[in-house]
C-alpha cells in the first residue's frame, strides 16, 4: 500500500494530521496538473485547492484499491472541467481540453519553445496530449490513466503508442529537414 | 531517435520547470480541507449512526429479552412441569402468551428517554429523534426476531403443535401488540405510551390468558390467518411510514 493510500485511510478514519500530510505530500503534484489545465496560475491554485476539499468532502466515493491518485487527479480534472464552464468558454470534457501550454508566468512555455516540442504536442489530439501529459508529466502508470480518464487500459495504450509514433515521425521529419 | 529518447525528452520538456508552490495558498488549503474534514467527521451514515446505538443499548436490550424470556420459561416449567409443552391445547395459548411477552420488553426501552429526562437533549442532538427511535425499532425488532425464531424453533422440537398453527400463534399476538404499540407511538403524548402501551398488552394477555384453551382450534394456517397477519404488517408499515415521515414526533418529545 502507498503512503498517499495510507494516508487516505486515516483521513477516513477521522485523523487531522493525515490531511495536513496527504495535502503536504500530493499539492506540488495535483498544482503542476492544473497549470496544464487552467487558464492561469491563479485559477490554477483554486483548482488545486478545490481538488483536496472534494476529496475530503466525497470521501465515501473513494474506495481502497490503489486509486488515490486517480481518485485525485480524476477530482482535478473534472474541476478544471468545471472551472472554464464557469468562465463560460463553452461545454468541454476532460479530452476537449486543450493540453495547453500555461501561461509565460509558469515558465513552461519557454521550455517547450526551447525544445521545440511546442507545436509538434499540440498538433496531437487533445485525448492523446493528456495521456502524455498524465504519463511523463505527472509520472502516472498506464492503468491510473486508465482510471482517470476513464476508457479501457488498452485504449489508454494505443493512444500513447500513436502519440509516441506522431510525435517521433513528426520529430524525425523535421530533423530530415534540416539537415537537407 | 529512439523511444527511449523521445520519453526522456518528453519528461524534461514537462517536468524542466519548477512549478513554485506558495506557502500561502497551501497553507489556504490545508485549513479549509481540515475543516471539511472535521465537518465530514461529524456527519455519521445511519449505518453507522445504528453500529453505535448497538453498542450503547443494542447489547442491553438483547440481554434483558433474552433473560426476560429464559424467566418466564424457566417460571411456568417450574408451575406446570414439562407435561405442559407435550398439550397441544395449551402449547397454542403458551406460545401467543410468550410472543406477547417478548414484544413487552420493548415499550420500556422506547420510554427510557422520558424515564430518564433525556428527551429535550435528544430532540436538540445533531442526530434527530426520529433516526435515534428508528435505530432503536431496528435493535428492539432485531432482538424479537431472535427470540421468536427460538420460541418457533422450541416450539417445532418440544411440541406436538403443528408448525404452521405455531407460526399463527406466535405471529398473530405479536403483530397485533406492534399495530397498537406503533400506532400509540405516532398518536399519544410521549409521557403516555408507556401506560398506553403495556395497558394494550396487558389486556391482550388477559384475553389470551382466558382463551388459551380454545386456541388451538383457532389458530390453524389458514387463508383467513394469512390475510389477517398481512394485513397487521401492512398497518404496521403505514404506522412506521407515518412515523418516519407525517408525524410530528420529534416536535412531540418536548411537550
Amino acid at each position: 500500500m502507498t503512503r498517499e493510500e495510507k494516508l487516505m485511510i486515516r483521513i477516513g478514519q477521522g485523523d487531522m494530521d493525515a490531511v495536513d500530510e496527504l495535502i503536504g505530500l500530493l499539492y506540488p503534484e495535483i498544482l503542476r496538473y492544473c497549470l496544464w489545465h487552467a487558464p492561469n496560475p491563479g485559477l490554477a491554485e483554486d483548482a488545486a485547492q478545490e481538488t483536496f476539499l472534494k476529496a475530503i468532502r466525497y470521501y465515501d466515493r473513494y474506495v481502497h484499491k490503489g486509486k488515490c491518485k486517480a481518485f485525485l487527479y480524476r477530482i482535478a480534472a473534472n474541476t478544471c472541467v468545471d472551472m472554464y464552464r464557469k468562465m463560460d468558454i463553452g461545454e468541454l470534457s476532460i479530452e476537449d481540453i486543450p493540453a495547453e501550454l500555461p501561461s509565460e508566468e509558469s515558465g513552461f512555455e519557454r521550455i517547450h519553445a526551447d525544445l521545440n516540442f511546442h507545436q509538434q504536442i499540440r498538433s496531437l489530439p487533445p485525448e492523446q496530449q493528456e495521456i502524455l501529459l498524465l504519463r511523463f508529466g505527472q509520472e502516472l502508470t498506464l492503468r491510473q490513466i486508465a482510471q482517470v480518464t476513464g476508457v479501457p487500459l488498452r485504449t489508454v495504450q494505443s493512444r500513447l503508442r500513436a502519440a509516441l509514433k506522431k510525435l517521433k515521425s513528426q520529430l524525425e521529419k523535421e530533423e530530415h529537414c534540416d539537415k537537407s | 531517435m529512439t523511444n527511449h529518447d523521445l520519453e526522456t525528452q518528453l519528461r524534461q520538456a514537462y517536468q524542466g520547470a519548477d512549478v513554485e508552490v506558495r506557502s500561502s495558498s497551501m497553507s489556504a488549503t490545508v485549513l479549509l480541507a481540515r475543516k471539511e474534514a472535521y465537518s465530514r467527521r461529524q456527519r455519521l451514515s445511519f449505518p453507522q449512526f445504528l453500529s453505535m446505538q448497538i453498542r450503547f443499548i443494542g447489547l442491553k436490550v438483547w440481554a434483558v429479552q433474552g433473560a426476560s424470556l429464559l424467566a418466564v420459561c424457566w417460571l411456568l416449567s417450574q408451575l406446570f412441569g414439562q407435561g405442559y409443552w407435550k398439550d397441544p391445547q395449551s402449547v397454542a395459548g403458551l406460545l401467543a402468551c410468550l410472543s406477547l411477552l417478548t414484544f413487552m420488553t420493548a415499550p420500556p426501552f422506547l420510554y427510557r428517554s422520558i424515564r430518564y429526562r433525556m428527551q429535550e437533549v435528544e430532540a436538540a442532538a445533531r442526530f434527530s429523534s426520529v433516526r435515534l427511535l428508528m435505530a432503536r425499532l431496528i435493535i428492539i425488532g432485531i432482538g424479537d426476531a431472535t427470540l421468536l425464531s427460538g420460541i418457533l424453533l422450541t416450539a417445532a422440537v418440544k411440541t406436538a403443535l403443528l408448525p404452521s398453527s405455531s407460526v399463527v400463534s406466535v405471529a398473530f399476538p405479536f403483530l397485533l401488540a406492534s399495530s397498537g404499540c406503533l400506532y400509540l407511538l405516532g398518536h399519544v403524548c410521549p409521557r403516555q405510551f408507556l401506560a398506553g402501551s403495556m395497558g394494550l398488552c396487558g389486556f391482550l394477555l388477559m384475553v389470551l390468558s382466558l382463551a388459551q384453551r380454545h386456541f388451538h382450534l383457532f389458530f390453524r394456517l389458514s387463508p383467513g390467518w394469512i390475510g389477517v397477519c398481512t394485513l397487521l404488517i401492512v398497518f404496521c408499515c403505514h404506522q412506521f411510514h407515518y412515523l418516519f415521515h407525517n408525524c410530528a414526533y420529534a416536535e412531540m418529545q418536548v411537550i
